[in-house]
């Protein structure tokens, strides 16, 4: 199982940068650019936890993004990579879908804790409006992870994924999918609902805080729990994998949709993300549960 | 006449009560009254012990006063005025409740009553009747007008008590009435559809108040309520499941709500502070209650791995197996509100900046005490929650449910899924301890920046107060919903109310005033009234 779980890691934390690379080229293609390499993500990971200096305000800050960095890869390996299946499933077995959407929360905590130690006043506007716009992000999100529980008459992923052999929960339950579909691309912090992590606004928001092994970790962490998503969202919705090269194309294809969907919108304010969150998924995944 | 019966119900209840009391008792305050609080204690024994109803009447209003007299010790009299008639309100409904019964089935011995006895027609007004002494002493919508201002204005170690004990009271309440007295299996009515979703109401819209305060404490009694919303909704669905998810969550507030008080009684003494707006960056002077209240608000907010997340489980998949999806909905909506007050509780006062450099007092080892038992319980509930069932348990066969099966202590069972604490524990230390290691490991040095401020103001430090974060929450007003909740309150309906009563008081006063005028006005009263009835 040790070994099941650091092979997970692995793999998560380079599909993350993978496709984050690829991120960053897909939006420069949009924008007219060339963009940077694939591996620039991962490589700038690399420089950042060799730097020789980094700046701490103190062990709560420390203990802040390893919290974070913890929460990540704890959420990662509560979710079964691969269907039916004794590899790749981490510790899945002890625990369930309420447990994953409960862990993800642990995460954003610990960022939070961080940011809020080191006393940056702009510091807490970007967790004001992270922690406001996960109030949006979550609710239709976990209306429709309710409804998949329900329709399945079962909170264990992989019995979910199983359930979903003839047809997959994204076409036998559309408006769930659509309702988490959105959500979901809020959670990838892709457009309309990046304010967050809006450089342009929050001039000197959390990001700037970060530096060194800490910026290393944070980028780290983002890579693998964003993966963890689409894992999750493949698990849900598209009946999960049953080899390694069936989850990377999946994942692939669901990063891509959200890629070209978040590159056409422009932003949200925090306030704007949350009105719509609520007016739009949140119903369609509430008429969606109507129906099961 | 009285008569008493030891029961696993009464002991959970008593038990919780003793523990809150004891590590209350065991901080030391000059202005106390010892007396009170063991007259206290006795009522909350009597009710919890009581095997008829008139002996549980009796606790319950003993229990009313020896509060009040607690409260006013403190509170203005508007305030504690407010909390005893509220409470008398809640006990003469409870003693129509008991004539209604006793009227029909001749006893008040909780096994002899045959609640069948009692006609179709007489039952919902019982129902109602125990539903307004339930929702008054839990805060449940629209009878939470007294909760918010007694837990502000009550000592800050009551406050305490208030919240962690004195509402469960309610609680266990409706458990021995519709489980002990009237029985799950008879009881069907769509009054308990309108009062499960009273609590969940009641929860939402006081997290969005809490969400917005600037007082500590109106923001941990406004979290109360909501959390004690969630116990009735799930009792209210009336189920097997349901009653240990409700018990459950009732131990664990019970703790949290101890921790979280005391922790903020902890501060205000020291500080003499108790508004987010006068507090900040705490963290690093008094670093232990920070990670007492950490552990408070993770266990509040319910996120694994401490105990918290057990009962949130429980009810989430008591709800999942009723099929009660919409409940399961709002409920949910509003655990992830209460992310953003926990986050408030946790910033406002320990994290952000320091807002002055006064010496503060230093606060005597007592006041840590009770915080540790309820850190040491979540931690404990957290790597065996399973104990919890085991507690439970033998309460649940003794109200003729069915016990939940357990493998072991590590795994927590409900019919619709499972998950296994110690595991996650583990992992979470493992991981947590691998990632601090390797990040200690990379040979580099750790800098502090001269002052925090530097990096955000690019060097130039500006000298003024910058803890504005305190005010987390005024921004949500711009959201609709949000709005509404925060710009309307109940209280004008409840001054009308009050205004009503003092309008027909005032007629009965002018009645009992038997001036030869007044005489002249009621025979006139009184012969209309006979023409009335002789032209019907």
């Amino acid at each position: 199982m040790f070994l099941d779980i650091i092979f997970m890691v692995l793999l998560a934390y380079s599909f993350g940068f993978l496709y984050y690379g690829l991120y960053r080229n897909i939006s420069a293609r949009v924008h007219g650019r060339y963009g940077p390499s694939i591996a620039q993500s991962f490589y700038d990971s690399i420089k950042l936890f060799l730097k020789d200096k980094t700046t701490s305000f103190g062990w709560m800050f420390y203990g802040g993004f390893i919290i974070m960095a913890t929460g990540a890869i704890t959420t990662l390996i509560f979710i079964p990579f691969l269907k039916n299946s004794t590899h790749l499933i981490g510790v899945s077995q002890y625990g369930n879908l309420i447990l994953v959407l409960y862990l993800m929360v642990l995460g954003p905590l610990g960022n939070a804790i961080g940011i809020g130690s080191s006393g940056n006043p702009f510091g807490v506007m970007g967790i004001t409006r992270g922690l406001t716009r996960l109030m949006g992000l979550e609710l239709p999100f976990y209306i429709a992870s309710i409804g998949i529980m329900v329709a399945n008459n079962t909170a264990d992923i992989n019995q979910i994924m199983i359930n979903q052999a003839q047809t997959y929960n994204a076409i036998s339950h559309p408006l769930l999918f659509i309702g988490a579909f959105i959500s979901f691309l809020g959670f990838m912090g892709k457009s309309p609902f990046d304010v967050v992590g809006a450089p342009q606004e929050v001039y000197s928001g959390p990001a700037t805080e970060f530096s060194g092994k800490f910026f290393a970790l944070a980028i780290s962490q983002s890579a693998i729990f964003s993966f963890a998503k689409l894992l999750l969202m493949v698990n849900l919705f598209f009946g999960g994998a049953n080899s390694l090269i069936e989850l990377i194309i999946k994942t692939f294809i669901l990063f891509l949709v959200a890629v070209f969907v978040g590159n056409v919108y422009g932003r949200f304010t925090t306030i704007q993300s949350v009105e719509f969150l609520i007016r739009v998924p949140t119903i369609i995944a509430l008429v969606g549960l109507f129906f099961i | 006449m009285f008569s008493f019966a030891i029961t696993p119900l009464g002991n959970l209840f008593f038990g919780l009560s003793f523990i809150a009391f004891l590590s209350l008792i065991s901080i030391q305050q000059k202005e106390r009254s010892y007396i009170l609080y063991t007259l206290l204690l006795s009522s909350l024994g009597v009710i919890f012990y009581a095997n008829d109803l008139i002996t549980l009447f009796i606790g319950w209003e003993i229990m009313s006063w020896s509060s009040y007299f607690i409260i006013s010790k403190s509170a203005k009299l508007s305030t504690s005025q407010k909390y005893i008639i509220f409470n008398l309100g809640g006990g003469f409904a409870l003693l129509g409740a008991i004539v209604l019964i006793y009227n029909f089935t001749g006893t008040l011995i909780y096994n002899d009553i045959i609640f069948n006895n009692i006609p179709i027609e007489l039952r919902k007004p019982i129902y109602i009747l125990l539903f307004i002494t339930i929702s008054i002493k839990s805060g449940v919508i629209p009878f939470h007008y007294w909760v918010v201002d007694t837990y502000q204005e009550a000592d800050n170690l009551f406050s305490a008590i208030l919240s962690a004990i004195i509402s469960k009271s309610g609680i266990f309440l409706f458990i021995i009435i519709f489980t002990k007295i009237v029985g799950y299996k008879y009881l069907y009515s769509n009054i308990f559809d309108i009062v499960a979703w009273l609590g969940v109401i009641t929860s939402i819209v006081t997290t969005v108040k809490a969400i917005s305060e600037d007082s500590i404490k109106r923001l941990l009694a406004y979290s109360s309520i909501a959390q004690i919303g969630y116990i009735v909704t799930i009792l209210s669905v009336l189920h097997g499941s349901s009653i240990e998810a409700g018990l459950y969550h009732t131990i664990i507030h019970t703790f949290v709500k101890l921790l979280l008080f005391i922790n903020i009684a902890s501060i205000i003494y020291i500080t003499g502070k108790s508004k987010f707006s006068e507090l900040g960056g705490l963290l690093y002077r008094y670093p232990i209650l920070f990670l007492l209240l950490l552990i408070g608000i993770i266990g509040l907010a319910g996120v694994p791995p401490l105990g918290g997340f057990n009962s949130k489980f429980l009810i989430y998949t008591a709800l999942l197996e009723q099929k009660k999806v919409f409940l399961l909905v709002a409920i949910m909506f509003s655990s992830v509100l209460a992310f953003l007050y926990c986050f408030k509780l946790i910033y406002g006062i320990y994290l952000g900046d320091e807002v002055n450099n006064n010496e503060y007092k230093s606060l005597p080892k007592s006041y840590y005490i009770a915080q540790i038992i309820g850190a040491s319980i979540l931690v404990i509930l957290g790597a065996l929650p399973a104990l919890g069932t085991k507690i439970l348990n033998p309460i649940l066969i003794s109200l003729d449910f069915k016990p939940t099966i357990y493998k072991s202590l590590f795994e927590l069972n409900s019919h619709f899924a499972s998950f296994n604490g110690a595991v996650i524990m583990g992992i979470f230390i493992v991981i947590f301890m691998a990632i601090l290691t390797i990040t200690l490991l990379v040979k580099n040095r750790t800098i502090k920046p001269r002052d925090k401020r530097d990096i955000s103001y690019c060097g130039e430090v500006p000298h003024t107060n910058l803890h504005y974060g305190y005010g987390l929450g005024r921004e949500l007003k711009r959201i609709e919903f949000i709005r509404v909740i925060l710009e309307n309150s109940i209280s004008p309906y409840w001054n009308r109310v009050a205004l009503i009563t003092k309008d027909s008081s005032s007629i009965l006063i002018t009645l009992y005033n038997l001036t030869v005028q007044n005489i002249g006005l009621l025979i006139i009263l009184f012969f209309t009234i006979l023409l009335f009835i002789g032209v019907k």
